[in-house]
């Protein structure tokens, strides 16, 4: 599912690579856990990933493209059909309701759109379908956003990033704003819900507390051959 | 369609903060429209004032001025026409019809005009049209009098009242013509121009008022009865100026030249439309500088409009990155952008039409009583419509600041959420 070879990233104005990575792997269907202290470069490595950064060099492949090979524009439409994101908080948009939140990826892609009323339902139906599989209730969902805590928050981000089944699924410390024990049942069910799609996950974070629940671990640490060190490190 | 749904719950979620913004442009979109009303009036009315008279004649002095005294009753003539000259021109095989106009008094303010009473035939303004009485009939007597409307219902007139003239003009003029009262033999209906303002009276009327006068003081102790008066035979030694009717608009020039080289007496005879653009020209500089003001604030509330978006883009900051991480395209987040703002600039419209027709509704009565200026409760105008069509382009390139702030910060932002 996921390919990186010979990847240097620098961010502009640094004097460092901030990433160079030779290689990574992930499987498809793989449930795949990435460590590393604040300031490693996680996040960096999502954006390329995800496509919204591009590396200075080397190859990175989803799901058999080679996205740092796409224009601009290919990328956006590439993005919108293939990606989940949740990320670390404030994942909604404040305007409105849960449910259409949920939806919003389908608004921009049609290919997702298809996929999520594949099953002979209205999009409604599917987001309901999936707040639901994510242990959330109808009276929480039918009100505003806000009312919601930031577990709940949460729940609803991976409902939208699971909706209309993307082939990948990208977390940014998901968890950072809970607790242990709404984060480990937020992870299961995230990961349930995606097995059930067929979607690849990988969540990165410095919370070590989940490793279990995840098919393979690997610390960004040990994988990033930039010169500098990170100085300040929690690992 | 996502984005403009997208535009109007963000908009609707910031409601607190924008309302005010909308509120400023819809008062300055309020003030234009009022503006550019109100000039289309002035001048349409003012156009309209005279119309089927082919040339004013006066004494040799400027077109303006004797455009203005002629025609709005405003300011004074230097000199006359005499009573010769004008039959010799009224003789004049073109001239079709001449009527004659005798000012120097006036009633509580309002001008006494004397003329003959084929003025409220042969006279017509705006589109042809002629005068019309609301009451009664022109005047037939020596001492009867024709009320302009605003003359009748300013001064609580009705057929039959007595009224003395002063000599002279404006509320100042102390000496009276009490020993001949007038009465009034008919009211005009209201015509949106300054004979509204006018009192009518016969040319012999004027001179009546005159007979125990010379030099313009009353002769003491002369006291000549009414029936005498109308027994005399009331010859004018001068009049004014004059109105006249050509028998073809084609001897237009010849006619004109024919009073301008008239060897017995300087006179001057003038063509009213192009004095009376002469004159708009004059006018028309103050307009032209009220609608530029009003256009600049437009510009201020825009401007404003402009503020308050890039002012909440750095709070909106999380909003584009999570817009761009569920696929909105950066070119989709400009157009976010540009659509809250034109969709703002239109309610501004909006309530900037019903804010100008509420404060024509409230205006427009006071406008006609105090300027004779009657106002059309209508759509807007073509020219009205381009200005706000000129308004909405505004409105969406005031977006365009903002949108591209927003484009540049979704693409540095990436995915990473800073706050
Ligand atoms: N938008 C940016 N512009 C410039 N430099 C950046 C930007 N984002 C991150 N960096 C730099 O890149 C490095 C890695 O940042 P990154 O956010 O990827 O780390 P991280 O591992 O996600 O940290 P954290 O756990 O705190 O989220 C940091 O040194 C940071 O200063
Ligand atoms: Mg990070």
């Amino acid at each position: 599912m996921i390919e990186i070879e010979d990847l240097q990233y620098r961010w502009p104005g640094d004097e460092h690579d901030t990433l160079s990575i030779e290689r990574l792997t992930v499987e498809s269907g793989e449930r795949f856990f990435l460590r590393g202290p604040s300031g490693c470069g996680k996040s960096t490595l999502l954006s390329l990933l995800g496509g919204i950064l591009v590396p200075d060099s080397g190859k990175v492949t989803v799901n058999d493209k080679v996205i740092n090979r796409l224009t601009a524009t290919q990328r956006d439409r590439w993005r919108s059909d293939n990606l989940g994101l949740i990320f670390q908080q404030f994942n909604l948009l404040p305007f409105l309701s849960v449910t259409e939140n949920v939806l919003l990826p389908c608004r921009f892609s049609k290919l997702r759109l298809n996929r999520a009323t594949s099953g002979g339902h209205t999009p409604v139906e599917e987001a309901r379908r999936l707040l639901q599989a994510l242990d959330l209730n109808p009276e929480d969902f039918s009100g505003t956003v806000g009312n919601l805590s930031v577990g709940q928050q949460q729940r609803v981000a991976a409902a939208r990033a699971l909706i209309g089944a993307p082939p990948l699924i990208l977390a940014d410390e998901p968890t950072a704003a809970l607790d242990a024990e709404t984060r480990d049942r937020f992870i299961s069910l995230l990961l349930d819900e995606a097995s059930a799609a067929g979607s690849t996950v990988l969540v990165v974070s410095h919370d070590l507390g989940m490793i279990p629940s995840f098919d393979r671990d690997m610390d960004l640490m040990s994988l990033n051959n930039n010169s500098s060190s990170v100085t300040s490190g929690d690992s | 369609m996502t984005v403009l749904r997208l535009a109007f719950a963000s908009l609707w979620n910031r409601r607190s903060t924008v309302v005010l913004t909308v509120l400023a442009i819809a008062m300055s979109v309020a003030l234009l429209l009022t503006v550019e009303r109100v000039r289309h009036e002035t001048r349409n009315s003012f156009a309209n004032t005279v119309s089927g008279t082919d040339l004013i004649v006066g004494a040799r002095s400027g077109s303006v001025q004797l455009l203005l005294y002629s025609v709005f009753r405003i300011g004074n003539a230097t000199n006359n026409i005499s009573w010769e000259s004008y039959q010799d021109i009224s003789r004049h095989p073109e001239v079709e019809w001449m009527l004659p106009v005798s000012l120097g008094d006036s009633h509580r303010g309002f001008r006494v005009m004397g003329t003959s009473q084929a003025y409220f035939t042969r006279f017509s303004y705006g589109r042809k049209r002629q005068l019309r009485f609301t009451d009664g009939q022109p005047f037939d007597d020596v001492f009867d009098a024709v009320l302009g409307a605003k003359v009748a219902s300013a001064l609580g007139y009705e057929l039959g009242q007595s009224i003395i003239m002063s000599h002279g003009l404006g509320e100042g003029a102390i000496y009276t013509h009490d020993g001949q009262p007038f009465q009034v033999s008919g009211i005009l209906a209201p015509t949106g121009t300054p004979v509204d303002r006018t009192i009518h009276v016969s040319l012999e009327g004027i001179e009546a008022m005159h007979v125990d006068w010379q030099q313009g003081a009353k002769i003491p102790g002369k006291e000549t009865s009414l029936d005498e008066i109308r027994q005399r035979e009331l010859i004018p030694k001068a009049v004014t100026a004059a109105l006249i009717g050509l028998k073809r608009k084609t001897s237009t020039f010849r006619v004109q030249r024919f009073i301008n080289e008239y060897r017995e007496e300087p006179l001057l005879a003038i063509l009213p439309g192009v004095a009376l653009q002469e004159l708009w020209g004059l006018l028309g500089v103050a307009e032209k500088a009220l609608f530029l003001v009003s256009l600049f604030v437009v510009l201020a509330g825009l401007v404003g409009l402009v503020a308050v978006l890039m002012a909440g883009l750095a709070e909106r900051r999380r909003e584009m990155a999570i817009l761009r991480s569920v696929g909105a395209r950066p070119w989709q987040v400009f157009g976010l952008l540009c659509l809250e703002s034109l969709l703002l600039t239109l309610l501004a419209i909006g309530v900037g039409l019903l804010l100008f027709y509420a404060v024509f509704l409230l205006g427009s009565q006071w406008l006609s009583s105090s300027y004779g200026l009657d106002m059309t409760l209508g759509l807007p105008l073509l020219r009205e419509w381009g200005i706000l069509g000129i308004l909405v382009l505004a409105g969406l390139l005031a977006g365009v600041l903002p949108g591209l702030r927003a484009y540049g910060q979704s693409l540095a932002d990436g995915m990473s959420i800073r706050v």
